[in-house]
């Protein structure tokens, strides 16, 4: 049967609708509910997913993630708090157009924008992944090691501030991953006799740990403020919105392309996506005077911009095994738990799954603008559910999917420890995406240097032989020369410290 | 809780010095020049680049060691999130011994009583109610097995 075909098949299976319907509603509580985020509603979806098979796992994370990307618009909109970073960089707009009265139209405006990026982007990489497929099929060791390098360089300085810190939060990730038996000579590192540590330490509890755990002890720890609702009922959200999307037609392509592209980038995600969106959208505008007075330009193109990327993430992390994001780290380590190893073969041996991915992502988006609708209108009652009985119910789901992974408590212990490491590192400016990246991409780092080592007999000049490994080597090196000078010259980062602690 | 970048860099130093010492017993391969300890000694070298960055720019911003954001020094607050941590090292502790529903029932009801301003009544009604569920859907529906304890007499 044909491939598309049979794709079609697995995704229609009414198992596969009924877990992406639940997802998308788990999506959009998260998103909504202020101070929890979408990575979040991936780490705990996780230890669900694992029992799943391959197709509803990642069409779970599709749903969820998709559908919190948007709805964490509506707390923005409504009570002025983002409901996930990738909110933030338009939410002083939004709000603003709220208090004039025209909640209706930013809310939909945030809707239809979201599945309009979303289906731009899923078309992205419909496209881009299989063509980027052929030519990856060509790499070797030595490829994918500029790669990966690539990978974590980008995480170190798009991400945050501070360059160092970037470095620290990356170099602990790859700590992490030499943690057990080392892959070429079975050398057991770092184990402290630990007969569980020898098999190195799963990244799920460490993801569980590091973005729920933290985000609990933030909340426990912080004002914990009960947010009202000042509007009174809505009406209709999507009245206007075409005329909005004829006057911003172009804005509109200019920031899906744009989400794609910095989805692409490993290291930057939906939120960095937003804030360089609605930049560029601010210095091109006619009307560049009123950003943030409630203007709606700059939510149409963050808002287009964020989705977008979303599914731009997901073509380095299945054409290479790359991720671009926290979230598609997460997914690559579960690709892997289902045997659909990323990267170039996944195209050849299982082109159905590839496709079924697509699908999932196209069916996501569009399934947003209903789910999204009732998000809209039963938010009042969302913000009514009481955090003191949520987090207490967060931390158990935490615990009982840490002890779910390998059935013992020593994932647990890994989660605590974790959580605890990424408070700290978080409150002092240590972003913690990268060392997940760093965590997923240690062991594919070492396992092609180790390798290419072997086939080039010790000679480091090897690494630039072969034309393409050639280019991606300059490309990196060029990037830490780059590095290096902004960090002695001192430039301000693309993100600060205080937009990017906005939650 | 803010911590000074000096006091991250010395803790940097000391791991990079650990991650040397461990890394100097590893086995080297046979007639290869890059071994087992070749990526750690990497990644402590840049631990000692960064904790010496660390240390030299934080001392020149001068901040002390240790500090508590404003919203934090709320009274109670410190206590809750020992509780919320230690909560997790007690179900540790009684994982095998309680079997999940109980131990799960006690610290639910504990944290949600202490975060809701004693509203003990609901919060035991969290508890009961929240347990049952994770339980149900963990090792009902997907096949974790989650310890019983001395429940394990009447379910199973």
């Amino acid at each position: 049967m044909d491939p598309i075909l049979q794709a079609f098949w697995i995704v229609i299976d009414p198992y596969n609708l009924t877990v992406m319907t639940l997802a998308g509603l788990f999506g959009m509580f998260v998103g909504a509910m202020p101070g929890l985020t979408a990575t979040m509603a991936t780490a705990l979806l996780i230890p669900v997913t694992f029992f799943m098979p391959p197709v509803p796992a990642v069409a779970a994370i599709v749903t969820a993630t998709a559908m919190a990307i948007f709805a964490g618009d509506i707390p923005g909109a409504l009570i002025r708090i983002p409901g996930t970073p990738s909110s933030a960089a338009y939410v002083a707009d939004s709000y603003k157009l709220t208090q004039k009265g025209q909640a209706e139209l930013v809310l939909g405006c945030c809707l239809v924008f979201s599945a309009i990026g979303g289906i731009f982007g899923s078309l992205a990489l419909a496209f881009a992944a299989p063509a980027l497929a052929e030519i990856s099929l060509r790499f070797s060791s030595f490829e994918f090691f500029w790669i990966a390098i690539f990978g974590l360089t980008c995480a170190i300085f798009i991400s945050t501030g501070h360059p160092i810190k970037g470095l620290v939060s990356v170099l602990l990730g790859l700590f992490i991953a030499t943690v057990g038996i080392d892959p070429t000579a079975g050398q057991p590192r770092f184990t402290m006799g630990s007969v569980e540590l020898l098999g190195g330490i799963d990244f799920i509890p460490v993801m569980i740990g590091m973005f729920a755990i933290s985000e609990l002890l933030r909340w426990v720890l912080g004002t914990r403020k009960v947010e009202s609702l000042q509007t009174k009922q809505l009406g209709s959200v999507f009245r206007g919105q075409w005329a909005l999307f004829l006057k911003y037609k172009w804005n509109t392509l200019r920031s899906s392309v744009l989400g794609v592209m910095i989805g692409f980038l490993p290291g930057a995600g939906s939120d960095i996506a937003a804030w360089v969106t609605y930049a560029i959208s601010k210095k091109f505008s006619k009307e560049p005077e009123k950003f943030g007075t409630g203007h709606i330009e700059g939510v149409v193109d963050a808002g287009a911009a964020n989705n977008s990327s979303l599914s731009g993430a997901w073509v380095p992390a299945l054409v290479f095994g790359i991720p671009g994001d926290s979230i598609t780290a997460i997914v690559i380590g579960v690709l892997y738990m289902k045997g659909l190893n990323p990267g170039p073969t996944l195209m050849l041996d299982q082109p159905e799954m590839l496709y079924a991915i697509f699908i999932v992502f196209m069916i996501a988006n569009i399934v947003m603008l209903p789910l999204g609708w009732v998000a809209i209108k039963t938010f009042r009652h969302v913000l009514k559910v009481p955090r003191e009985v949520l987090m207490p119910l967060i931390l158990m789901a935490c615990v009982v999917g840490s002890f779910a992974m390998n059935n013992t408590l020593f994932g647990v212990g890994i989660m605590l420890t974790m959580g605890i490491i990424a408070y700290f590192m978080e409150e002092n400016g240590f972003p913690i995406a990268p060392t997940i990246l760093g965590l997923v991409l240690g062991g594919l780092v070492e396992n092609n240097f180790m390798t290419s080592m072997m086939k080039a007999d010790g000679n480091l000049l090897a690494f630039f032989e072969r034309p393409i490994s050639a280019v991606l080597g300059v490309i990196v090196i060029a990037a830490w020369i780059w590095l290096i000078w902004s960090m002695i010259r001192a430039k301000p980062p693309l993100v600060t410290d205080e937009e990017a602690s906005v939650t | 809780m803010r911590v000074a970048d000096w006091v991250f860099g010395l803790i940097l130093l000391i791991g990079a010095g650990l991650i040397f010492q461990q890394a100097a017993g590893f086995a080297d391969m046979p007639g290869q020049d890059y071994g087992p300890a070749f990526v750690p000694s990497l990644i402590a070298t840049g631990f000692t680049i960064c904790g010496l960055v660390l240390i030299f720019t934080g001392i020149r911003a001068r901040a002390p060691a240790f500090g508590l954001d404003p919203a934090a020094r709320a009274p109670g607050r410190i206590f809750d999130a020992l509780l919320t941590l230690g909560s997790v090292v007690f179900l540790m502790l009684v994982w095998d011994v309680l079997g999940f529903l109980i131990s799960s029932t006690i610290v639910l009801t504990v944290l949600s009583a202490r975060y809701w301003g004693g509203k003990i009544p609901q919060a035991l009604l969290v508890g009961v109610i929240g347990s049952v569920v994770i339980d149900w859907l963990f090792r009902k529906l997907l096949l974790v097995p989650l310890p019983l304890g001395p429940l394990s007499r009447w379910m199973w």
